[in-house]
């Protein structure tokens, strides 16, 4: 006789044994298995698929406060493939009760039918549902008929469950890094606005040179915000057009959305305006690199620079209201080059972030594991710092002119390369007195600091750089 | 031969049968019970899947019980030897 087959019928006859000593100890039992045609009946990518949806099965019976004993549970392979077999605990309920209850998992599991889960009551009995199920490649059958007839061929339907299993495999991988992705844009503005003390800007202790937000309005502009970046990373994931600029007009929607929502949620104060645009592409470029395995710095600056083309000339050039001009297309009316303000960063290819921001993080957090509060409040300090030592905020040379730009950016940087001596605390908080002083808030470097924080962490991840 | 105790082999589970061999006095013939979740398509091939391994094994004067759930042939004559073989003594196992 067919060795291969007398080892998987023996090892099903262990099962039913398995399954018999719960019954004589008083217990129904649950048991789970994968139903795979021919053999070998388990692989890497089987086992992989049946521990997932193991775990999504435990969860699943805990919510529906079925009780199984886990110390008694029985998780093996064997010729059979993978089992999992445990008593579980009736508590007033009929097996047939536990029985309805697991067919609600198997229906709505994405690939339910290669599941199998099986309730034996207390008398060693299987319960059955009574229901054929239908055929799991043609759809048109009851499986029980197609499987007796043989009728598809052995490698075709083990070729379609492996192709399914890794579908479902890239799904939840999908799910697992776009929350990731998506999480580490809050934390990076949630980190930016905790870091404490900072010149001009709102932080834990102080308003900085604001007098219509606090700290606590930053906090609530971003759970606002956070709300949406789940959905610009999906769309980064899963983009597939032939030109990434076809992916504008919906990131501009979503991020017009970010802004209105933002304005409702501050009463019409202006917390992350540049921070959407800056972390909305951030999101929406790693999403997208990440997908592919192919995430480094480098191809994020490519993409940025090749998404939004010559915007200074298309946005700041061009007139956007023939009329009235905006605070950007007068600062480049005015100052030229130096007047760029965003976009120029942007078209650019984020170098305050790459040359300034990112090697400081680097050079703080690499050789650090977990990055506590006290790592995170030193390294962005001095990133802050390499920031506004480089960069022409728009915003400051609007309302300040190009003297104070000058003196801050100066300033910054004598605090900066104070870093290693102790004179580092004195300078930093002259910084700090001389935003106070003269009312300035650098928070375009705040912007860019958020998503430089965002990058690193991104990188540390899933980078190739 | 002729069974001697009584023997199962197989189980419950969809795409198995259960094989149970009750011994009969000599000379009572063969008495094959089958149910099948395929019994409407199914019931002549399992019979003569039975009747076959009977045949094979000589076995002239037997009990035989099978509760099946859409075993394939292979399954059928594999579970079929292990019982009648339990039940003569000479395949260890369940009973």
């Amino acid at each position: 006789m067919d060795t291969v087959l007398q080892n998987i019928l023996e090892a099903k006859e262990q099962r039913a044994k398995a399954r018999q000593k719960f019954a004589d100890q008083g217990n129904a039992s649950l048991s789970f298995s994968l139903n795979i045609p021919g053999y070998p009946k388990s692989n890497s990518l089987f086992k992989h698929f049946f521990d997932s949806c193991l775990n999504d099965l435990k969860i699943f019976l805990l919510s529906y406060r079925i009780n199984i004993c886990e110390e008694e549970e029985i998780n093996h392979e064997d010729c059979a493939g993978e089992f999992y077999l445990t008593p579980v605990l009736l508590e007033g309920n009929e097996a047939t009760d536990i029985k309805r209850i697991t067919e609600i998992f198997e229906e709505e599991h994405p690939l339910g039918r290669l599941i199998d889960v099986d309730i034996t009551d207390q008398k060693g009995n299987p319960v059955s549902s009574g229901k054929a199920k239908a055929c799991y490649y043609c759809n048109s059958h009851p499986a029980v008929y197609c499987m007796r007839n043989q009728a598809h061929d052995l490698n075709e339907l083990r070729q379609k469950i492996s192709k399914d299993i890794n579908l479902y495999w890239k799904e939840k991988e999908k799910e697992r890094i776009s929350k990731d992705i998506a999480a580490e844009g809050l934390k990076a503005l949630l980190h930016e606005v905790a870091l404490t003390p900072k010149p001009g800007l709102v932080d834990r202790v102080s308003n900085g040179s604001h007098t219509d937000m606090d700290f606590g309005t930053f906090l609530n502009s971003s759970a606002v915000l956070s709300v949406y970046f789940k959905e610009i990373v999906d769309f980064g994931y899963t983009f597939s057009g032939e030109h990434l600029s076809d992916a504008l007009p919906k990131l501009r929607q979503v991020g017009i959305r970010m802004e209105q929502d933002m304005f409702i949620e501050t009463n019409g104060v202006n917390t992350h305006k540049g921070a959407i645009f800056l972390l909305g592409f951030s999101l929406f470029i790693s999403a997208y690199l990440i997908a592919q395995g192919n995430f480094s710095y480098q191809k994020f600056v490519e993409i940025i620079k090749d998404l939004n083309g010559n915007l200074v000339d298309r946005e700041l050039v061009r007139r956007m209201y023939p009329n009235q001009k905006t605070h950007g297309e007068e600062c480049f009316d005015k100052f030229g080059e130096k007047g760029k303000g965003i976009r120029g960063e942007i078209q650019d290819g984020l170098p305050t972030v790459f040359k300034y921001a990112l090697p400081v993080l680097r050079g703080s957090f690499d050789k650090v594991e977990v990055l506590t509060d006290k790592i995170l409040q030193k390294g962005l300090t001095l990133a802050l710092l390499s920031i506004m030592a480089n960069n022409d905020d728009s915003n400051i040379l609007y309302r300040k002119g190009e003297n104070i730009l000058e003196e801050l950016k100066e300033k910054s940087h004598q605090a900066y390369i104070t870093r290693e001596i102790r004179f580092f605390e004195l300078k930093y908080q002259e910084l700090i007195e001389y935003c106070q002083v003269n009312h300035i808030s650098p928070g375009g470097s705040a912007d860019l600091l958020a998503v430089s924080l965002f990058l690193y962490k991104i990188n540390r991840r899933y980078g190739k750089s | 031969m002729t069974p001697k105790f009584k023997a199962q082999a197989g189980t419950f589970e969809s795409s198995d049968i259960m094989i149970l061999i009750e011994p009969v006095q000599p000379d009572t013939g063969r008495q094959v019970d089958i149910s099948s979740t395929v019994i409407l398509q199914f019931e002549a091939d399992i019979t003569k899947t039975i009747i076959q391994v009977l045949d094979e094994l000589e076995i002239k004067d037997v009990h035989l019980i099978a509760k099946d759930k859409g075993a394939l042939n292979q399954t059928i004559r594999a579970r079929v030897e292990t019982a009648i073989k339990r039940s003569l003594g000479i395949q260890k196992g369940t009973l």
